[in-house]
């Protein structure tokens, strides 16, 4: 198989980390609006 | 501008210049010219992605928009991690795999000659014009501002940037983006840190951003459904997801930062560090902007902050008027600044009489505003007629470098000019690379001179380099004149992103799917995307939506016409 059809196991953590930071920093940003309002 | 400011400023342009000409290491093979022979690290390549996309007009219009209208547009960006993901597990692998140059040379291997050719055209024509926009953009804004000759003013982003470009290749355009990058978030970072300290003794952040959220400033979410507005949660995470997926997908000022990556796994890198950091450096932008606000409650704004415009009405027969409404905002800014300094001290509290004092001080001074801006257009300003927020929409854009030139010590104005600098230059060296490396890769070495020496086709990349600068600096001299032809020239760019990316979606997915199908496809997905952009019945909708329009349209198109013409035969289909 070639290297671009490899996804490493550090690359497949750091698309749960995009997903997690994402829904972290929104949620993040939702309640410091909350908070300063 | 002081003396200091200015030689930060020559400083900065020196340095940048000097670094991006002693990249040429390697660059004598065309694969080292624009491709750096695929040897750069992750981080430089997803510095130098980030550069590309924040422009001068991103950079000071966030700022504006963040002052005007609060936090509400970081939701464009929502669908930007979730498509550096779906890229990085699709198109970045193909493109490593096609060992191609560019996005559309990939097309041609799987579609036809056709294909690719019509998707690079497409780029170069909305790419060349939107190249002359993003200097027109700044250039007009710091030539007024900083009372400079605007041709001179692009001439100064225009020229050291082709220079360097034209020289070093994608190798000087990555180096020099990571040290703008840096010079871009050093210039942000002191702004917020000099918003801090310029607000009174008795005002600290915490109160500083209960100010900012009783005025509507704090409004970084938004549930609601709405097809008509471009800042809300849904239209961000999925408009908003098809737009990022086609610009860093199938834009090749995009694609190529990552084919420079060392490894597919490094090019995936480098765009997981957007995924990871724009959505914190967007909301810290419109931070800044929104601390701005804070700032001019307690020292006071100008009624307009276009001076071209305040000009105008002073030399007409109605500057009287323009005086009476200046003397009621000072009277409405005192009040105001009564009031939130009341509002601060009752801690920001969520309803009560200190709240709804400032509320109403707060819409006195919107609505002298809103005066001041009917009476500039009375008199010729027809943008004045639509409004961000509670500022007049032409004005947005001025009220960071504004607040820079005419607020912070000498020094520091230098530095924040030259990240306005540096965010225009990373986006137009980026922009002139890959139109230079479109047009010498997908139409001169495949159309025109197939047979030539390296060194013949980095003559003629130089070349490219070269043409496309001129050009661009010849654009926004002509568009600087035309403000709202900087809007046509956008609008005319949003309409190939969905269907470009509907032409990889039919490559990727759809494996029966054959060139006529791709080409028919294209042409129809960017009339449907013209028709509903124009079309009076549906203008209104955000022009976010114009892109999941655009790659259905295709598919349904392409694979109808793929079908209709027999499809693509078993012995291709890989």
């Amino acid at each position: 198989m070639a290297d671009a059809d490899v996804t490493d196991a550090r690359t497949r953590r750091l698309f749960v980390g995009v997903f997690v930071c994402e829904a972290a920093t929104i949620f993040g940003l939702w309640w410091f609006s909350r908070i300063f309002s | 501008m002081r003396t200091f400011d200015w030689i930060v400023v020559a400083a900065y342009l020196t340095w940048i210049v000097y670094d991006g000409l002693k990249r040429t290491k390697n660059t004598s093979e065309v694969e080292g010219y624009f491709l750096a022979n695929r040897s750069l690290p992750w981080w430089a390549v997803g510095l130098s992605v980030m550069a590309t996309q924040l422009s001068a007009i991103t950079l000071v219009g966030a700022t504006g928009q963040g002052y005007a209208d609060g936090m509400r547009f970081v939701q464009f960006y929502f669908g930007l991690p979730i498509a550096m993901v779906i890229l990085s597990v699709t198109l970045v692998p193909f493109f490593y795999r096609a060992r191609v140059f560019t996005a559309y040379e990939y097309l041609e291997q799987r579609f036809d000659l056709k294909t690719r050719t019509l998707a690079s055209v497409l780029f170069l024509m909305s790419r060349g014009l939107s190249c002359g926009a993003i200097i027109a953009a700044p250039a007009v804004i710091l030539s007024i501002v900083l009372g400079w000759n605007l041709t001179l003013t692009i001439l100064a982003i225009g020229l050291p940037t082709v220079l360097y470009t034209m020289v070093g290749g994608v190798q000087a355009v990555t180096w020099t983006d990571v040290k703008q990058m840096v010079v871009i978030v050093v210039g942000v970072v002191a702004a917020v840190i000099m918003l801090i300290a310029g607000l009174p003794d008795h005002i600290g952040v915490g109160k500083a951003l209960h100010l900012a959220g009783a005025a509507g400033r704090l409004n970084p979410v938004d549930f609601h459904f709405d097809w008509r507005q471009t800042y809300t949660f849904w239209s961000g995470l999925l408009g908003g997801l098809f737009l990022m997926l086609s610009y860093f997908g199938c834009d090749q000022s995009q694609v190529q930062r990552y084919l420079t990556a060392k490894s597919v796994q490094e090019g995936r890198h480098s765009l997981l560090m957007s995924a990871f950091v724009k959505i914190p450096l967007q909301a810290l932008v419109l931070l800044t902007g929104v601390l701005v606000f804070v700032f001019y409650l307690f020292n006071q704004p100008p009624l307009l902050f276009r001076p071209v415009v305040v000009e105008k009405i002073q030399k007409s027969a109605r500057a009287g008027e323009l005086q009476g409404l200046e003397s009621q905002f000072t009277q409405a800014f005192e009040m105001r600044r009564a009031a939130s300094t009341a509002l601060a001290d009752a801690a920001g509290e969520a309803t009560g009489p200190a709240r709804a004092a400032f509320l109403a001080a707060d819409a006195r001074v919107s609505a002298i505003r809103a005066q001041a801006a009917t009476l500039a257009r009375e008199l010729g300003e027809g943008g004045y007629k639509d409004f961000t927020g509670d500022t007049p929409t032409p004005d947005v854009n001025y009220v960071f470098p504004t607040f820079v030139t005419t607020r912070l010590p000498p020094g520091l104005v230098g530095l924040i000019i030259a990240a306005i600098f540096a965010a225009a230059m990373s986006s137009i060296a980026a922009e002139l690379n890959s139109l230079a490396t479109a047009s010498v890769i997908d139409i001169y070495r495949r159309l025109i001179r197939k047979e030539a020496s390296d060194a013949h086709y980095l003559r003629v990349s130089w070349m490219a380099t070269g043409f496309w600068g001129v050009f661009a600096c010849f654009v926004a001299t002509f568009a600087a004149g035309l403000g709202s032809l900087i809007e046509v020239v956008n609008r005319f760019g949003s309409f190939f992103y969905g269907s470009l990316l509907g032409v990889f979606v039919l490559a990727l997915v759809f494996r029966r799917t054959n060139g006529h199908g791709a080409f028919i496809g294209l042409l129809a997905g960017i009339a449907s995307v013209a028709t509903f952009a124009l079309h009076p019945a549906t203008s209104g909708v955000s022009f976010l939506w114009q892109n999941p329009l655009g790659v259905v349209v295709v598919l349904i198109v392409g694979l109808a016409v793929s079908a209709a013409t027999g499809g693509r035969p078993a012995a291709s289909r890989t």
